[in-house]
């Protein structure tokens, strides 16, 4: 240690015990205390430091509460995001049944009030005609759950992109805070 | 209710204090880290009730005292075992640990001998990080009452450590 940083480490000491200091003056004094070559002069300074420093947080804890603060801000998001899609989902199913309970009472009372007629210009029967309504009838049943499912998939692929999204964002801005 | 970001800006800044007091009760960086989190987590879930709370201060402190002695009481410390004792690295942390609890019981037990008004302020600024501005508004003191009374502090610490 140089003459003049030994001068210099005495102003620091003095205006620390005067609690004046700023905290620039603050964290070279530290700095200077850990240094190998410091004179006997300063060991007691140097012990009381290391002695109140020890309250301090250790290095990263900042960051690292900032994270556990972060992840429990998406875990949230993403449970919410989960929430509405399953609401959009039973939404979805409960419109679906009341169209097909519509579909069947409609056919159920034509039928009823058709089936002593034979329908203009047809060979079928009302049996055989209830017959293809039906087998119609189960294919649009057929067409509607295979468009539910692919909604469903893009619903999953969208929510799986956001939550990807989500987690590159924080991984950003946990690179950014340190 | 507040967002990730305002409420890092309201409750990291009382980091330093809550870890000091996890660490003077639980005499373990480690352990008080521990429970820091635990009560962020805590003050997360409950952020919506935050508003109507008048000293954040002090809540959370209590949080964070209560947390510790929950702790401290239901582990009755962690036992650690012979294989794991055996390791350098489990060794070396042990030895850390048992360094950080002395300074630190050295430091409160010097803390609590000094007068109260003395121990107040340098609790707060050294200990607890609080800036002098902060502590003048807190405690009804002047600036320059704050300043004379945080140097006689670190005086009568520093003879504690001088071989003279």
């Amino acid at each position: 240690m140089t003459n003049e940083e030994i001068t210099r480490l005495r102003t620091y000491v003095r205006h620390y015990y005067d609690a004046v200091s700023t905290p620039d003056e603050e964290r070279e004094l530290r700095r200077m205390l850990l240094d190998p070559t410091l004179p006997e002069e300063f060991a007691a300074d140097c012990e009381m430091l290391r002695h109140v420093d020890a309250f301090l947080p250790p290095e990263g804890f900042e960051e690292r509460m900032a994270a556990r603060i972060d992840s429990l801000a998406r875990a949230e998001r993403m449970a919410e995001a989960e929430a509405r899609a399953r609401r959009r989902r039973t939404r979805l199913l409960r419109w679906s049944a009341a169209a097909s309970v519509a579909v069947v009472v409609s056919l159920g009372i034509g039928f009823a009030f058709g089936r002593t007629q034979k329908p203009a210009g047809s060979d079928l029967t009302p049996e055989q005609t209830y017959a293809e309504v039906s087998k119609v009838l189960s294919l649009m049943a057929g067409t509607i759950d295979k468009g539910y499912e692919e909604a469903y998939k893009a619903e999953t692929v969208t929510e799986n992109a956001t939550a990807q999204a989500l987690a590159a964002l924080s991984i950003l801005s946990t690179d950014e805070t340190n | 209710m507040i967002d990730a970001e305002t409420f890092k800006e309201t409750y990291l800044p009382l980091g330093r204090m809550m870890f000091a007091e996890a660490l003077r009760i639980l005499g373990d960086a480690s352990d008080a880290e521990d429970a820091v989190q635990d009560v962020y987590v805590r003050l997360w879930e409950r952020r919506g009730e935050l508003a109507q709370v008048g000293n954040v201060r002090a809540y959370v402190m209590a949080m964070v005292r209560n947390r510790c002695l929950t702790l401290s009481g239901a582990s009755g410390r962690r036992s650690v075992g012979l294989d794991e004792a055996g390791t350098e690295a489990a060794s070396n942390e042990a030895a850390d640990s048992l360094d950080t609890r002395d300074r630190v019981g050295k430091v409160m037990g010097l803390i609590d001998t000094l007068p109260d008004t003395q121990r107040l302020v340098i609790t707060m600024h050294d200990i607890e990080g609080i800036p002098k501005e902060e502590i003048g508004q807190s405690t009804g003191l002047s600036p320059d009452n704050v300043r004379q009374l945080l140097s006689r502090a670190r005086r009568f610490i520093r003879s504690h450590f001088s071989k003279d």
